[in-house]
């Protein structure tokens, strides 16, 4: 298929993300992480294949790095590559997730760090995907260019907070994320920020856009988790012959 | 029935539990049930006064062309757009890897304007190569049985009805070889019609799209025929077509979805289930009620007696459940008197049944009580998905294995024949296959299937940490195992959405998890035609558009041959 000439259902990107992530190089749990994080960036109006594709070719090329360590400080958990190379944020969005799903449960407020994240904009899907129980959690970056964003998530949706208003979320890594949970509700921080309009698409009714090339980027890698076809597994691997003129 | 009687109901009379009707050989005797996806969109059509209606017949002599058959309901209309064309024999094909088909078929969302006709005129009869929109709520597409197709056409315009005897062999003038929906190839999502009430429960917009198709089907013969036979030709006669369903070739591609969806399937079985133990905690069946499942029973035999197929195996169970019927009719003298009858009667048939004369009983008890079971229907769908916790700890985790998953950890999965087999996606279309690890490439690929193989590997791992550790540190270390620490934690809350086997054996019969989902979506005459694939019947008896509102042909669950002179037997 070439998904770019209409919209892809909810449905498409759930099955052709998920794997596509497999094809990378995760397992199929973080996969499906994956693809709900994909769904997220699509519902603010983020073409998820963008900002998808460059952190599955880093991840598959051995850019970045698929394990996670993590180190106490006084104040604050830090999260960083076990090597001298970025951090997949495939394999760390859903380590901050957890960890905040824990501290959510207890009813604690909580920081940490990703050190050196490859796609800091996946960091907040995942986070997304955490019931945080009336809490507010708040993702922040600034990017190899020097912009800040900030991110705030609570049970009623999410605010995008960016310098000069501009949402970038495809080209701002590597760089450090810093996750804060939070028992507040509402933010005191703009930090010279500010807030972008977001277009929030209606999804299930128009289905998800995305550009040609990165689409391709994240179908390539889909397709790797296909088996080639043989003569003897067209004949015998699936049912019905391969005539019925019944 | 009230609400307070069912929850009496329901607390008295525990549910089977799920090591027992999860099971693959139990699944693979599976019946369809009033509750089943078809029988409720019938149910619904009839109960609401639904108008069908044939909004354009664009067709040539040999009936190819372009159609649209619209169902009106309460609020909503649904429109089924076909094209039908000339294919060569060679090119026909079941499989999911054909190119082309007799009929395509897509179920438009409203009324389609010429635009959108135009528009799936040219994505349509692509099918898979095609792009839909979130107008199109279900993809289709279906192949002739020739044999049937063209006596019935020859017949009729030579003025004969058809041979009765081939029409209820084959059953059929065409058969679904895909029957798409919920976001394929850009269709609507389910999320997008999930809250209307008459798709709330599951397939409705699938099943409304086959009973469209089944009515087109009937039409193109009755079309072909009066333009071969002209002024001698005649139509149809009304029970022939009755009883001539749709016909499906069903194969692989049933197998991951089930395991694919676990909170689905849970909930299809909890409905099938909680009816169950509603109406065996009935205290007593009053006269006219045995009268009627008497009735029912002997139509059954009938229908049971009709039911012939080729595969040696399946023949030796029809006969088994033909001899079991013949009990049944003489045990219901007395057995349906006693105190609480219809438990009475499933523990008769658990005792003495075979499974398929078992799960055949279970159908048989609920068909008389739509008041006390058919609210279940609309609680069948699933529109959330398993949830990670991840603060869950390991000895919380390893007391739900240790629970819930006995049957994955009794096999030994060093042995071959325990990992023998392997369920791939093939690049040809994405063709779902089963392949032999052991000899053929690809095993790296395999679908996460393996939920067994895997739950026990993850009870290993779990030995190596902390009663305290978190699921959220296990993961980190251990992100391989995510997938089935998702899949272990909900079956907690869903306890229905495991298959019980091991779908990696040697010998696993891909042909029982078929049977399960069909029976669900109310195909009747299961005909394996080997372990990988079945062809069945849909909507066979069902009431023709025109009847849909009629109180005549709202039970349908029997059909039985017409006789030669055109008058059905029976229902």
């Amino acid at each position: 298929m070439n998904g770019t000439q209409t919209p892809l259902s909810l449905n498409e990107v759930r099955f052709f993300f998920t794997r596509a992530a497999v094809g990378a190089g995760t397992p199929f749990g973080l996969g499906e992480d994956f693809a709900k994080a994909a769904i997220w960036l699509a519902s603010l109006g983020s073409d998820p294949a963008s900002v998808v594709a460059p952190a599955l070719r880093s991840l598959a090329n051995g850019e970045s790095d698929s394990k996670t360590i993590s180190r106490q400080d006084e104040t604050v958990t830090r999260y960083l590559s076990s090597e001298s190379k970025p951090l997949s944020s495939i394999y760390a969005g859903p380590v901050v997730a957890d960890w905040l799903g824990v501290a959510a449960a207890a009813s604690k407020d909580a920081r940490v760090v990703l050190e050196n994240v490859d796609q800091p904009a996946l960091i907040p899907a995942y986070v997304a995907a955490v019931q945080i129980n009336g809490g507010l959690a708040k993702i922040t970056w600034e990017s190899t260019g020097g912009n800040a964003t900030r991110i705030e998530i609570d049970s009623d949706g999410v605010n995008v907070f960016a310098e000069k208003g501009q949402m970038d979320f495809i080209t701002c890594g590597p760089c450090d994320v810093v996750v804060a949970l939070s028992r507040k509700t509402s933010s005191s921080d703009s930090s010279g920020t500010t807030e972008v309009a977001l277009s929030r698409p209606d999804i299930v009714k128009e289905g998800v856009n995305v550009g040609a090339e990165p689409w391709a980027i994240v179908f390539g890698f889909f397709r790797k988790c296909l088996v080639p076809s043989s003569d003897k597994s067209r004949q015998q691997g699936a049912g019905a012959g391969l005539t019925d003129n019944d | 029935m009230h609400q307070q009687q069912k929850t009496e109901n329901h607390q008295q009379m525990q549910l089977r539990p799920a090591e027992q009707v999860m099971k693959l050989e139990r699944m693979g005797a599976s019946f369809q049930t009033r509750l089943s996806f078809m029988r409720q969109l019938i149910a619904r059509m009839h109960r609401e006064n639904w108008q069908l209606e044939r909004l354009r017949f664009d067709v040539d002599e040999q009936g190819y062309g372009t159609s649209v058959y619209t169902a009106h309901g309460p609020e909503r209309s649904y429109s089924l757009v076909a094209f039908t064309e000339h294919i060569e024999p060679e090119q026909r094909t079941d499989r999911v890897i054909a190119e082309v088909w007799d009929g395509t078929f897509s179920l438009f969302d409203g009324i389609p304007q010429d635009a959108d006709i135009a528009r799936l005129r040219a994505n349509t009869p692509k099918q898979e190569a095609g792009r839909f929109l979130s107008s199109e709520l279900s993809l289709a597409r279906g192949n002739k049985s020739l044999r049937l197709f063209e006596h019935v056409v020859a017949s009729l315009a030579q003025g004969k009805q058809p041979d009765i005897d081939l029409l209820a062999d084959v059953g059929y003038l065409m058969r679904t070889t895909a029957v798409y929906g919920s976001g394929k190839f850009g269709c609507a999502d389910r999320l997008k019609i999930a809250d209307r009430p008459e798709m709330a429960a599951p397939f409705q917009a699938e099943m409304l799209a086959v009973y469209l198709i089944r009515w087109l089907t009937i039409d193109l013969v009755n079309h072909v025929a009066r333009a071969r036979g002209g002024d001698q030709a005649v139509e149809l006669h009304r029970d022939y077509a009755r009883f001539l369903g749709i016909g499906n070739s069903t194969g692989l591609g049933i197998a991951p979805f089930l395991v694919k969806y676990p909170v689905l399937i849970n909930n299809w079985v909890q409905a099938r289930e909680t009816a169950l133990a509603r109406v065996r905690a009935l205290s007593s069946a009053s006269a006219s009620q045995i009268a009627s499942f008497q009735e029912l029973v002997e139509q059954a035999m009938v229908f049971a007696g009709e039911w012939v197929v080729a595969d040696e195996l399946q023949t030796a169970r029809i006969s088994t459940l033909q001899r079991e019927l013949v009990d049944l009719k003489e045990w219901c003298r007395t057995g349906l008197s006693q105190s609480q009858p219809w438990d009475m009667l499933y523990r008769y048939a658990e005792e003495n049944y075979s499974l398929e004369g078992q799960e055949f009983v279970a159908a048989l008890a609920l068909e008389l009580h739509g008041e006390l079971i058919d609210d279940l229907g609309s609680t069948m769908s699933a529109d959330t998905e398993p949830k990670l916790d991840p603060a869950m700890t390991v000895a919380g985790l390893r007391q739900i294995i240790d629970d819930y998953y006995g049957w994955a950890l009794d096999t030994d999965y060093s042995k071959n024949a325990s990992q023998q087999r392997f369920w791939y996606y093939s690049e040809d279309k994405l063709e779902p296959r089963l392949g032999d690890r052991y000899a053929e490439p690809g095993a790296e690929l395999e679908m996460p299937l393996a939920i067994g193989r895997d739950v026990s590997h993850l009870r290993d791992r779990l030995s190596g940490y902390g009663n305290n550790e978190t699921m959220a540190g296990f993961l980190m270390a251990n992100p391989d195992f995510r997938h089935i620490v998702r899949r272990v934690q909900a079956v907690v809350e869903y306890p229905y959405s495991e298959i019980h086997d091991n779908l990696l054996e040697a010998d696993v019969r891909p042909l029982d998890i078929l049977r399960f989902k069909l029976a669900f979506f109310g195909v009747s005459k299961f005909d394996p035609k080997s372990d990988l694939w079945t062809r069945v019947n849909m909507y066979q008896g069902a009431p023709l558009p025109d009847e849909i509102t009629s109180d005549e042909f709202h039970q349908w669950i029997f059909p039985v041959k017409p006789t030669s002179s055109g008058s059905a037997g029976a229902s």
